[in-house]
């Protein structure tokens, strides 16, 4: 075993990790169940997490390679009292089913949006290409992101 | 493979006599993804190149310099005048991927779905690597004849790659066939085309995706080098040539049905580096 040390939603941790583990297994072994273990091969997006501004497949990044960077999970946007604006349009638009694949798609919002404040189509369909959804067909979710985008708009 | 232990060399210096040491044990990292395709039961130490220095585009007055370490999102999201890889990177996989994907990733191993070494060959890219002993630069056709394992083996890194601005008469036209958005390549072209009178004055061609390793369509090249530029040219040349290349079959696609998608796709790549010669955007 080996320590590697990273920032976890804002907090600085150190984490006992095999060479060979995945950064999913990681999270998720130390409480950050909001991490889903999805197809493994970075297909699906569902173990989507933010590490220095990028989302990245966690299932398919090695855990060494967190080391000394700010990684983000579901777990550090909004709470049930208080849900990050995302979380809120995805829920009023009544965007999520199942919900397993959302903590990815919050996260990749968030990304692109943190970068890009009011995306036009384009670029929000590219950003978010990379998450899977097998409940919804996507136009929920693209709705409530395109009001959270017309939102950021109106605040500019 | 299996990782049995990791460690992150803070110069190139020291990531050579750290490969040097390790000889075959040693397995360069950055993005990783690529380590998902290697099968069967090595045992390696993972050198984590990410501390050094070698990521982000330099603009020099005719050519771009891109660092290995350049992650596909910046060249998705670079621009610049002559600036042609954005359009590639945006069809790499998905954000996810494009965000964790090197440059130097993707030349330093070929697998039968990459992008990016069809159109480094259009570009007649230079690929520079180091080693403990020297540098070496390559052009991208004498790189991609073999896998690039064979000559980068286990101790040299590829350090940048080079490509021409694609400026004033000259265009740049690129198609990836896929089956499902994000999927793997089923069949990539690239075309460079530079114009002078009215004539085809260089053409680099290039396929790759149902082919072992990319390759320049040379035959083709030579045939349209010098000619006047026009669709119907490229519908009188280019059939009987893609008819003889040997294509492979790929899942969901028999070798006859690539050998007509070919046929079409590098007609429409063509006609589209002719149209970006002539238009001032590029």
């Amino acid at each position: 075993m080996k320590t590697i040390t990273f920032s976890i939603n804002g907090e600085q941790k150190q984490f006992s990790i095999n060479p060979d583990e995945m950064l999913v297994d990681v999270l998720r072994n130390n409480g950050y169940k909001g991490v889903k273990w999805g197809c493994g091969e970075g297909s699906c997006g569902a173990c989507t997490v933010i590490i220095d501004g990028q989302t990245v497949y966690s299932c398919i990044t090695y855990a060494f390679l967190a080391d000394e960077k700010d990684v983000w999970t579901i777990e550090g946007l909004g709470t049930l009292d208080a849900p990050h604006p995302i979380q809120e349009a995805l829920v009023n638009e009544g965007a999520v089913q199942c919900g397993f694949c959302i903590p990815g798609i919050v996260l990749s919002a968030k990304a692109l949006l943190d970068k890009i404040s009011i995306p036009d189509d384009d670029t929000l369909k590219e950003y978010m290409d990379g998450n899977l959804c097998r409940c919804t067909g996507y136009e929920k979710i693209y709705t409530a992101l395109q009001k959270v985008v017309s939102k950021n708009a109106e605040e500019v | 493979m299996k990782i049995i232990d990791f460690t992150k060399p803070a110069s190139i210096e020291e990531t050579c006599s750290l490969l040097n040491q390790l000889d075959s044990k040693a397995v360069i990292t950055a993005g990783g993804t690529s380590f998902q395709f290697k099968t069967g039961n090595a045992v390696k130490t993972a050198v984590d190149i990410n501390a050094l220095n070698l990521a982000g585009i330099e603009v020099r007055e005719d050519s771009f310099c891109i660092g290995a370490l350049t992650k596909i999102a910046e060249l998705q999201n670079f621009t610049n005048n002559g600036w042609v890889l954005g359009k590639v990177a945006k069809k790499l996989s998905t954000q996810q991927i494009r965000n964790m994907c090197t440059l130097g990733g993707c030349v330093a191993q070929v697998f039968p779905w990459s992008d990016f070494p069809v159109v480094l060959l259009a570009l007649d890219a230079e690929i520079n690597t180091v080693n403990s002993k020297k540098s070496k630069a390559y052009r991208a056709h004498d790189f991609f004849k073999q896998q690039p394992a064979k000559i980068l083996n286990s101790k040299t890194l590829v350090t940048d790659i080079c490509i021409s601005k694609v400026l004033d008469s000259s265009g740049f036209g690129y198609h990836k066939e896929v089956r499902t958005s994000g999927g793997f390549s089923t069949l990539t072209v690239a075309a460079y085309i530079k114009i002078d009178n009215n004539k085809i004055a260089d053409i680099k061609l290039a396929a790759g995706g149902a082919l072992g390793l990319p390759i320049r369509l040379t035959a083709i090249e030579n045939e349209l080098k010098g000619q006047r530029a026009s669709s119907s040219l490229f519908n009188d040349i280019v059939p009987p040539h893609a008819q003889k290349i040997k294509w492979q079959a790929k899942e969901g696609a028999s070798d006859e049905y690539i050998a007509h998608l070919a046929k079409t796709i590098i007609i429409d790549v063509l006609n589209e580096a002719l149209k970006e010669s002539a238009s001032e955007a590029k």
